[in-house]
């Protein structure tokens, strides 16, 4: 088989540019919704909160950043499609992790919606039922604590293997595909962190991960466009 | 690459076309056993009493209902692997509503995990004694939060999935289009349904609406099985005549 590379015109490619550069946009606009309402909380509690306090934005953010999950995907179908010789094993092998990473990722969203629902339900809750619904968003928020750092390990242990993939083609520029590595170990590392000492006291660490990882999608997404389109 | 089409006597071919209609027919009986309320409510503890009352026909519905998703995945494999017109755009919708199925059919499977604990945690609640059912509600409550999240997310992503696959299928040479149209029909509203359901709680309209649309989706798979299989199983009157033609020894 030979190295298929990124020609102009391919469906394929055009697709997966524009996943992921209206995926980063999608990121944008859904951290838009959530940092509005996590402004003024300084700690979990507070968080909950106002997530309960405003129901249908911390819902309608989580809906987006689950749409941003799916265009990268579209966009990862291109990568994973374009190495078909050197390095074709490592990324297909990085997709099917990454498929997984995305499943996990619905799933965590999943979650967050559910908790939005019931600590809205919890603040409307009468004073005898308060502890009851109370339980409801201390389950959902410990089933969070297991799924979050498992999300981002398989996540970004994904990105380990097709950054591999786009190295050793000739297809990406190599800083690309250096760069990807270097995420993926870095959220390799805070997951497995994270899986031993719980999301909050190294979550600003998470944010900045997460927006240097769309940072790299996003200029996959635009290198990709510029051969595809 | 060249379409591949579907070539009779091709062996995913034939898989695909069992996995469509037998997963049609499992989502047929799954819907059938299912246990729900008698009369129209609103209120959670009486949905779901139901599942537990009858917890072994939850249980037998829910696993009826994944092997059902299960083999509609194989079904959808052979729908991928037809249309290959690889510098296309059919091959590339087709590509993405397999990846998507993939993921889809994933989450399928956790939510009828769910269904069958939660048939078991409401079938505890109702025998717990008076002192113990808070607690055993506060399980059944967290389980069916869950739902809340999962079901939504579940239902938008699956028949993004199938959108995609449709407009393969309208694009491809080898479905007819009506097929691709009629998927694409099921699966808008679908979509539309799963992202009203992440703002609105659980209510019988709902879930009335997503078991007509649940219902066209079952019957769609049965088309495609049955429309691939007429293809893929044809026996032709050559074929035919050469297995019947008498011996002469």
């Amino acid at each position: 088989m030979t190295q298929q590379s990124i020609i102009k015109g391919d469906v394929q490619q055009k697709l997966g540019s524009t996943g992921f550069i209206v995926g980063v946009l999608l990121w944008l606009i859904g951290s838009f919704f959530i940092t509005g309402i996590l402004a003024n909380a300084s700690n979990m509690q507070d968080e909950l909160k106002a997530i309960g306090e405003q129901v249908v934005s911390a819902q309608t953010g989580e809906l987006i950043l689950m749409l941003n999950i799916i265009a990268v995907m579209i966009g990862m179908v291109g990568v994973y499609r374009s190495v078909t010789a050197s390095g074709a094993a490592w990324a297909r092998l990085g997709f099917y992790l990454f498929l997984v990473g995305s499943v996990f990722w619905a799933l965590g969203y999943a979650i967050d919606v559910a908790v939005a629902s019931a600590m809205a339900n919890w603040l409307a809750a009468p004073t005898a039922s308060k502890e009851a619904a109370y339980s409801v968003v201390a389950a959902l928020t410990s089933m969070s604590r297991g799924m979050f750092p498992m999300t981002v390990v398989i996540y970004w242990l994904s990105l380990i293997p097709l950054s591999i993939g786009m190295v050793f083609s000739a297809i990406y520029p190599r800083w690309l595909g250096w760069s990807g590595l270097i995420l993926g170990i870095a959220g390799l590392s805070l997951g497995i962190i994270q899986t031993f000492n719980g999301r909050e006291s190294t979550f600003n660490l998470f944010i900045v991960l997460f927006s240097l990882t769309m940072l790299w999608f996003l200029a996959i997404g635009i290198w990709v466009a510029r051969k595809a389109w | 690459m060249i379409q591949q089409g579907i070539v009779k006597g091709d062996a995913l071919q034939k898989i695909s076309s069992t996995g469509f209609i037998v997963g049609a027919i499992l989502f047929g009986i799954s819907g059938l056993l299912m246990p729900h309320a008698n009369n129209p409510t609103s209120d959670l503890q009486e949905m779901l009493k139901p599942l537990g009352e009858y917890q072994y026909r939850t249980t037998i519905s829910s696993l009826f209902g994944m092997i059902g998703f299960w083999m509609t995945l194989i079904g959808v494999v052979g729908v991928h692997r037809s249309i290959t017109a690889s510098a296309a755009r059919d091959a590339v919708w087709a590509r993405l509503g397999f990846y998507f199925t993939l993921i889809g059919t994933a989450l399928w499977t956790v939510c009828w995990a769910m269904d069958m604990s939660a048939a078991n945690a409401v079938a505890n609640w109702l025998s717990a004694p008076i002192d113990d059912k808070e607690a055993a509600w506060s399980v059944v409550a967290s389980l069916s939060a869950f739902g809340r999240g999962i079901v939504p997310t579940t239902w938008i992503l699956y028949w993004l999935a199938l959108a995609f696959l449709s407009i393969a299928i309208v694009h491809s040479e080898v479905y007819p289009p009506w097929l691709g149209w009629a998927g694409l029909i099921v699966s808008i509203p679908m979509i539309v349904l799963g992202v009203i359901q992440i703002f609105t709680a659980r209510s019988i309209t709902l879930t009335l609406v997503f078991s007509i649309l649940m219902l066209l989706t079952t019957l769609w798979d049965l088309a495609i099985g049955i429309w691939v299989a007429r293809k893929a199983w044809r026996i032709t009157r050559q074929s035919f005549d050469s297995q019947s033609a008498p011996t002469h020894y």
